[in-house]
């Protein structure tokens, strides 16, 4: 399972939950118990070594006090890495066919990921189509009003440099 | 369990904007609501407290366990009917909570031509005693009604599911095991005598309550005998002499401790089992709803926004979250209790079809409630999804949905156009309660589809006459029918005629499912089972 520490992927694997935890994180082995807390500080055995911390939960987030550092621990967002050609590139194709309503982007400009690119309008429903990712508009492929097909390239991101 | 992690940013433009045009439309809800709650003439008020009686709300109050929940169903039903003439349909229905039961309580209003049944009247009564049947919630009937409008007397007698169905629903309630109770404040004259007559536990008030199969004037007209009411059909006769009622009492107030001491006699209902999460509220604040829902019918937005402040927590476990994304299904819980949801984030494709019917099975199989949040423009057409089966694949959803055993509950968040209505459990596939936001759209096409078809029509019929369009005429036609249509289309219109249980507020919809979920849970679920699903 993939993890987010403080904006660095982590992938957790747990191994065995008896009779003490193994996990496998980032590739490496690791065996740890839990002992008695103390003072509000939890307390774990890490492969021999004893490390104390505190945490805080809220909501899906974990907040960590761990060697004088704190530390945010989330749940990767799995929809955040769909395989659908869209998102590695940014380009955005037409999923389904429909009209252009307005064009929010301009060619050559920088957008952040979930900036408004374009409105299409299909089957009596607009939808506001974002950005995937971060980058540089290279180019709008449809005008306002006009008609596309399905699969059609609608907008085409520059290559990173 | 995940949280969902909400993208709404309250500062932006387009927030502010549908926030400003959702309160107004709640403010016009909640003004609506105010009137045919309790605006009536002055005089038919005294008139009522001229002959010792209490306002049907009065009543109400005094029934109700103090300080538990009331869900009011259809509050609006009949508002754009009979030029207004019957707030309400004349009538209040809810589920509230006396001696410790949940109850679905019936009043007629007397405030209203003499809380005379108008055919939308009937209407809400039979939904209030169906909602009674499917999820065995006993009926209290607080009886003050002249009986039928007989103005309207062809649309409130003949047909199946006019007045005779009242009395049918009262009996299969009682052979179901089912109790019911009717306080008799008034005049339950004609079919309304067999109200409390079929109850199987009534009380009548002196002087004010009678039961007869025809009043004063009526046995005058038909036999020349001149009698009071009273002495036709009042307390003392029926609790003396004929056994028609079994408790006599000297006040309403007298009347309604009585019915609940009744009700405190009647064993609870065990309740359906489903699991159990915790009940904290959710984590967003659900007064951003206003800035979520859209300000106009075609624009669309994330449903997990909807979700994130419905459920306990915000919790949600997503089911399938990258695949068929335009149909959100997942699990969640409201006031503790597990539910399944199926959510529209855009049009129906296969895949996000074939997703919702194989989730349809998944909580049928868990004995899971479900709960269908609508959307939906409709299901995709054209030829490349025809090829592809998307017909085939709609009905594989409406079956699995139609056949479902688990109870399911539906909202109506949006547009609702189209055969997706029926792929989400729209009216005719019995949900156990169906409510509507006052933003909400319904028909078999949105109001531009319908009038430019009409229009493409007329255009054909001049051409082959070979008559000259006239282009003014044309776009009058097309104006004239959009507006006819929006009117139609529009959620007041919906409740006005019961396609709906009643209009929320968005920001009530959690405790009105609350309610409605724990309601539902009084019944069993049935045997599972499906047709055969078109492979």
């Amino acid at each position: 399972m993939r993890f987010d520490l403080d904006g660095t992927a982590c992938d957790i694997a747990v191994m065995a939950r008896r009779p003490e935890l193994a996990l496998v994180v980032n590739g490496h082995g690791v065996r740890l118990s839990e002992l008695p807390a103390e003072q509000g500080a939890f307390r774990l055995n890490v492969g021999g070594q004893e490390i104390r911390g505190w945490r805080w939960v809220q909501g899906d987030e974990v907040h960590l006090r761990l060697n004088g550092r704190s530390l945010v621990l989330r749940r990767h967002d799995i929809r955040n890495e769909q395989a659908d050609g869209n998102a590695a590139s940014g380009n955005l194709h037409a999923e389904m066919p429909g009209t252009v309503v307005a064009l929010h982007a301009l060619p050559g400009r920088e957008v952040e990921a979930g900036d408004k690119l374009l409105t299409i309008e299909s089957m009596k429903l607009q939808t506001t189509l974002t950005a995937s990712r971060p980058g540089r508009i290279a180019a709008l492929h449809v005008a306002e009003n006009a008609s596309f097909e399905r699969g059609a390239l609608l907008v085409s991101f520059a290559e990173p440099e | 369990m995940s949280i969902i992690r909400s993208a709404i940013r309250t500062n932006d433009e387009e927030f502010r904007q549908r926030y400003a045009a959702n309160r107004a439309l709640a403010a016009e809800l909640h003004r609506r609501q105010q009137a045919a709650r309790h605006e009536r003439p002055a005089r038919d008020i005294e008139r009522l407290s001229g002959h010792g009686k209490l306002l049907p709300r009065q009543r109400l109050d005094l029934l109700l366990d103090p300080g538990t929940p009331f869900l009011e169903l259809s509050t609006l039903a009949a508002n754009m009917a009979y030029d207004g003439g019957s707030p309400g349909a004349s009538c209040l229905t809810g589920i509230g909570i006396v001696a410790g039961r949940e109850v679905m309580i019936h009043a007629d209003d007397p405030t209203v031509k003499g809380g005379a049944w108008y055919p939308l009247t009937v209407k809400k009564i039979v939904r209030c005693l169906e909602i009674a049947l499917e999820n065995r919630l006993p009926v209290i009937h607080l009886c003050d009604s002249a009986g039928g409008f007989l103005q309207m007397q062809s649309d409130v007698f003949p047909d199946k599911h006019m007045a005779g169905r009242i009395f049918r629903n009262q009996s299969l309630l009682s052979k179901a095991g089912i109790q019911q109770l009717a306080l008799v404040f008034g005049h339950c004259t004609a079919g309304g005598a067999y109200i409390p007559a079929l109850s199987d536990y009534n009380v009548i008030v002196r002087g004010t309550g009678a039961v007869f199969l025809a009043g004063p004037p009526l046995v005058k007209a038909a036999t020349g005998a001149i009698v009071s009411a009273d002495d036709l059909g009042g307390a003392t006769l029926h609790t003396t002499v004929s056994g028609t009622c079994d408790y006599p009492a000297n006040s309403e107030q007298e009347a309604i401790a009585i019915g609940r001491e009744i009700v405190a006699q009647w064993t609870p209902q065990t309740k359906t089992l489903i699991a159990c999460d915790p009940a904290d509220p959710p984590l967003y604040d659900p007064d951003e709803l206003y800035g979520i829902i859209p300000d106009a019918i075609k624009k669309s937005f994330d449903m997990r926004e909807v979700i994130a402040r419905l459920v306990d927590g915000s919790r949600f476990h997503e089911y399938q979250p990258a695949y068929g994304p335009t149909l959100v299904c997942g699990y969640a819980s409201i006031w503790g209790q597990r539910i399944g949801i199926l959510a529209n984030n855009g049009v129906l494709f296969n895949d996000s079809t074939l997703k919702g019917a194989h989730f349809i099975e998944l909580c049928n199989q868990n004995n899971t409630p479900m709960l269908f949040l609508q959307n939906i423009t409709g299901y995709m057409v054209g030829q490349d999804y025809e090829a592809a089966g998307i017909t085939k694949d709609g009905a594989k959803m409406i079956m699995a949905q139609a056949c479902s055993h688990v109870p399911k509950f539906t909202v109506m968040c949006h547009a609702s156009f189209g055969a997706g209505n029926y792929g989400m459990c729209g009216r005719a596939f019995d949900s156990r309660f169906l409510f509507s936001w006052p933003n909400h759209q319904i028909g078999v096409m949105g109001g531009e589809q319908a009038a430019n078809t009409l229009v493409d029509v007329k255009l054909q019929q001049l051409r082959r006459t070979g008559a000259a369009v006239d282009a003014a005429e044309i776009e009058k036609l097309r104006a004239d029918t959009l507006e006819a249509y929006q009117s139609q289309l529009s959620a007041y219109h919906s409740t006005s005629e019961l396609w709906d249980d009643g209009l929320l507020d968005p920001v009530d919809t959690r405790n009105a499912l609350g309610i409605a979920i724990s309601a539902a849970l009084n019944a069993p679920f049935g045997q599972p089972g499906y047709g055969v699903l078109r492979l």
